[in-house]
Order: structure tokens, then sequence, then C-alpha cells
């Protein structure tokens, strides 16, 4: 009985190790065939957009990608191959362009990949990346035009597949993970513009003695490193990654980032609490100087009243001068006998302009002045040409105004030529 | 390429195999045959197949079409009773200049040509060409290459476009189908030509 329960044992483990290689490799095999291999020799393009998103493959539903998106792109050397497992062996799809390769709006959804030319960071745009020797393993290739100039599309049998690229760190950490975390975590990647590239950099930084704390090391924070005890040991449970200590780790940078802020800020309160303290001092010695300076701008006010009426006096006694002055030029005037001075002639109209009275009123006063002032005023306007003018508008403010009114009126007016004689001459 | 021979002209019997000769010719027949009496005398066809003649070559100077699909398959060749082909779909195309081809040894270095040539534009719907090669300066509008979860391998991997045009196009055919077409200015001729280089 025992030793039939051994063959049975025997004989279920046997087809178990026939099975489970079988499966592996089955699985294995399938794998393999994930994704279309596309290179080129060089991409250029405009602006290219990578973005983390979650795409389908022949094997799943769901695997992280990164996106690369061009509004337009060149491909030169480019060359496409899938490789198919059928029951008949491997087939493979060889799609070459010979020519230059132009795709409007194109997007390329890639699980692995290696190129050269540009550092990645999720999200954010590089102009003109000029990328040399790509290599991706793409799931989905889309664009609004495509243009393949010399294209040799064949169906073959073997693989002819290319050199498959490694997944980036990023992606293969994110793969590690459950669908929903790895979602979650693909948006901080997208919200935090984190690194995706560029680990030989970081590598090289490693490996020197200083350390500078760069992005990368964050965007690495921010995933879980694959447990190395599962790896080692098939029998142990894989640690589960959490998807807190991812959303903390994501978070880090962040905090980081805010932390010098904050350190910023402190520095600032430092100084805050001396200036208030230096505030008492300042009112301490404003009032002992409020009180001293007091008296002094006391004293001060009173000698500016001193002042005042001293130049109130002054004024009055300039007046006077004035006034003096005035019937000093009033008395010459009445001395005139019908022939002014031009000179004298343009004081008299000077002073009528200045207390803004006709100058026939300049000398109210005085009979005689009056008299030589009408003489003086009708012999100007004649002098003008202006005899329509009435007299007494001499002493308007708005002389000037008026009298090219009335050369408007009077077109043919010309300047008599006394008006143009030096100075020296009489009106 | 060679000397063109009407199909009446009598052939100098002096150096060649007979009975490889009439077997290959007798083929080449039965092809033009079966394409013909679909054709009818209106130009217009529906529902015809090219096959069972191994691989044949699809030559053409412009073609434009809508709705372009391609998966890959597995077909019967001239050789071989499975072999990795291509399956094109065009929903609706046009082909200018389009010229079908098929090379036979009649004996040693001996070749002649079976060409059906239409000198006026090609109105095909429904076209489904098997293809194991396909050179061509190609554009598509609204592009997608896609991978798609499958058991089934040919549903792996396919290729859509709205818009297909194919310009300076030679096309290593094992399988042709069309729900119908309609080629006018069709003729029909037996070239002799030194051994071809595909």
């Amino acid at each position: 009985m025992r030793m039939q329960a051994i063959r049975v044992f025997t004989c279920l483990l046997v087809m178990a190790l026939v099975y489970v290689p079988n499966q592996s490799q089955a699985k294995a095999s399938g794998e393999n065939d994930e994704g279309f291999v596309i290179s080129a020799d060089r991409v250029e393009g405009g602006i290219m957009i990578p973005q983390v998103v979650m795409g389908e493959t022949s094997t799943g539903k769901s695997k992280p990608m990164i996106r690369f998106q061009y509004r337009n792109a060149t491909l030169y050397g480019m060359k496409l191959t899938k490789v198919l497992s059928t029951d008949e062996g491997p087939v493979t799809v060889i799609m070459q362009a010979h020519g230059p390769v132009h795709m409007t709006n194109m997007s390329a959804d890639a699980s692995a990949f290696s190129l050269k030319g540009a550092c990645l960071t999720a999200g954010k745009p590089i102009p003109d990346p000029g990328l040399k020797k790509v290599t991706m393993l793409v799931h989905k290739m889309e664009a609004s035009k495509g243009e393949l100039d010399r294209l040799t599309l064949t169906t073959v049998k073997g693989n002819h597949g290319q050199q498959r690229p490694d997944a980036p760190k990023v992606l293969q950490d994110l793969a590690s993970l459950p669908l929903l975390e790895a979602k979650e975590a693909v948006g901080k990647l997208m919200n935090g513009h984190l690194p995706l590239t560029c680990e030989d950099k970081k590598e090289e930084k490693e490996n020197s003695s200083v350390k500078p704390s760069s992005p990368f090391d964050d965007a690495k924070k921010a995933l879980p490193v694959p447990s190395k005890v599962a790896i080692k040991k098939p029998d142990a449970k894989p640690d589960k990654p959490d998807t807190k200590h991812i959303v903390k780790h994501v978070k880090k940078p962040l905090d980081d980032a805010a932390d010098p802020v904050k350190r910023a800020k402190k520095p600032l309160k430092d100084v805050a609490d001396p200036v208030k303290r230096v505030k008492k001092p300042i009112d301490n010695v404003a009032k002992p100087v409020k009180d001293h300076v007091e008296k002094p701008v006391k004293k001060v006010s009173k000698v500016i009243n001193k002042t005042k009426e001293t130049a109130n006096r002054e004024t009055k006694k300039i007046k006077k001068t004035v006034q003096q002055t005035k019937q000093q030029l009033c008395s010459e005037t009445g001395k005139l006998n019908g022939s002014v001075p031009k000179m004298f002639g343009l004081r008299l109209i000077d002073e009528a302009q200045k207390e803004k009275v006709a100058l026939s009123s300049l000398c109210p006063n005085d009979k005689a002045a009056t008299k030589q002032l009408k003489i003086v005023q009708s012999q100007l306007l004649k002098n003008l040409n202006l005899p329509s003018l009435e007299k007494d508008q001499l002493a308007d403010p708005d002389l000037l105004n008026k009298m090219e009114k009335e050369i408007e009126s009077h077109s043919a007016l010309k300047l008599l030529p006394d008006l143009l004689k030096p100075l020296d001459g009489l009106f | 390429m060679g000397k063109t021979i009407e199909l009446k002209t009598t052939i100098n019997k002096g150096n060649l195999n007979r009975k490889v000769f009439w077997k290959a010719f007798a083929s080449g027949m039965v092809v033009l045959a079966a394409l013909l009496s679909f054709m009818g005398i209106s130009g217009t066809a529906y529902a015809i197949p090219m096959a069972g003649v191994g691989n044949f070559y699809v030559e053409f100077d412009h073609l434009a079409g809508n709705g372009y699909t391609f998966y890959p398959k597995m077909g019967e060749s001239s050789k071989e009773k499975s072999t990795p082909q291509g399956t094109n779909l065009i929903k609706d195309l046009t082909i200018d200049h389009l010229q079908l081809y098929k090379d036979f040894n009649i004996s040693g270095d001996k070749w002649i040509r079976v060409k059906i040539a239409a000198s006026k534009p090609v109105h095909i719907s429904g076209l489904q060409q098997d293809a194991s090669v396909i050179n061509a300066d190609a554009k598509f509008s609204n592009l997608a290459l896609k991978e798609k979860q499958s058991t089934d391998w040919q549903k792996q991997f396919q290729q859509t476009a709205s818009t297909i045009e194919l310009n300076h196009a030679k096309i290593k055919t094992h399988y042709l189908f069309q729900e119908k077409i309609m080629m006018n200015g069709m003729k029909v001729t037996v070239e002799r030509i030194n051994k071809p280089a595909n």
C-alpha cells in the first residue's frame, strides 16, 4: 500500500516537474514576444513630452510605460520588428524604411528603451531633444500622419527581432507594484515631474566620493526597492509594496523642497524679534528728544513770526516805493508834448498791462498825464493801423487774441515802417 | 524586360522542353482564364480570388485607399504549404497603372512572364491581399501600430490606418481577393524574359 502511494507520488512529481518548466517556458516565451522593437539612428523633431502611462500589451491589460509624444518627428534609419510565437515556430514582421520617416502628432508607448541625447523628466517638455541610437520596446504607436519613404514590409520565418532594450528602473519598480498602487505612483511621478532616465549619471555620482543629492535619488525613493530577500529565498513571501510607503517617498522630495522655505522663514523671525527689542530703546530715546526739541521749536516759531512782521513792513515800504515810482512815471508822462520816446512808451504800456488797466487810465489822478496817455494810445493804434480796435481794449489781458482776430479781418494789414524803426525813435 | 509575344504567335519549338513549357504555359493560362471568366466583358467582376498559383507580383504607380488593416498570418505559397505572410485589407481603393504578373520557368534558364495590365485606373472594393514582401513609398493617415492581448497570435499585432497611399509599389503576393473590381483597359500579354532577380 505504502509502495503504491510512493509510486503515485513519484509519478505526480515527475509530471509536475515536466509540466512546470513547460509552463514557465511558455510564459517566458510569451513575455519575450511582448511589444515590438522600433529602432532609429536618430530622431529629429520639435518638442517631445515624456509621460508615464499604463498601457496594454499582448500578455497583459496594464503595464507601466513611457509615452513619447512629438508634434512632428522625423526618424532616420527606422526599423520595426515584431516577433510572434506560432505553432510552427517564431515569425517576424519587419518594417524598414530606407528613407526618412515623417510622423505628425506621433505618440509611442514604450515599456523599455535606450537612447542618447536627452534625460527624461515625467511630463516635462524637451525642446528638440535630438535623440540618437534610439531603441524602444513599443506596445502602441500612433500618428495622425505617417510618411514612410522606401518602405519594405516583410513577414519571415524565424526570430529576426532586434535586441530588446532594458526597462528603466522607474518602470521596473512600477511593474512590481499592484495595479492600483502602480497607477497612484504614476500620478505622483507625473505631478512631481520626477526624472525618468539618466541612471548612468546617477551611478557615476554614487561611485564618486561626494554624493550630491539629485532629484533622481528622490525619484528612486519614490518607489520601493524590489525585495532582495524575495529573490534570494523563493519560499519566502515577496514583500508586498506599500502604497503609503511610496506616497511617503514621493512626498519626501516635496517636503525636502518645503524645508528650506521653513528654514528661510526662521531667520526672518530671528530678525523680527531684535527689531521689536530695538523699538523699545527708540521709544526711550524719542521722549527726551521730543522734550528737548519742542522748546527750541517754539522759540523758532516766535522768530518766524517776528520775521513775518518784518517782511510785511518791508512789503509795505516796497509798495510805497512802487507807488512813488508810478507817481514819478505819471508826472514824467504829464510833461510830454504829444511825442513819446519809444522806450518810455513801452514802459507805459508795460505798466498798463501790469495793472490791467487801459493805457489812458494809467494815471487817473493826473490830468496832464492822462491827456498825454490818450495821445500815445491813439498814435499807437494809428501806427498799428487798428483804428476799429476800441481804445480801452489795449489794457485787456486778451489783447493779443483780439488783435489776431482783428488782423484776420484786416488781412491786408501791413506794419507801418515807423514801427520797424529802432527803439530810440518816437511813436 | 523581354520580348512581348502575342498569345497566338507560333513559338519556335526547336530548343524548348515541350513538356515543361506546356505545363508552365497551361498553368498560367488557367490563372488567366479564371480571372477573365470572372471579369466578363464589362470589365467588372465580383468575388474574385487569385490563389493556388503560388506567389505572383503586383506592381503599380499609385494606390489610394481607405480603411487599411494589416496583420500577420501563415498561408500557402508556391513552394510551401505554410509560410509567413501579412494580410492587407483595404475597404475601397483605386490603383493607377496596375500590373499583375507571374514568371514561369519553361526550361533551364528560359522564362516567360504572363502579365495582366490595366491602362486605366482600377477600382476595387473589399480587397484582401496576402503578401510576404511589400516595397513602396507609403503614406498613412491616423496610423496605429498596436499590440492586443490575445491567445491568437494573429490578433496580437495589428497595423491600421484610415487612409493609405502607396507609390511605386512592388508586392510579392500569395493570395488576392476582391469583393468587386472594375478593371478597364485590361491587356494580357506573355513575355519571354531573362531569369527574374526576385
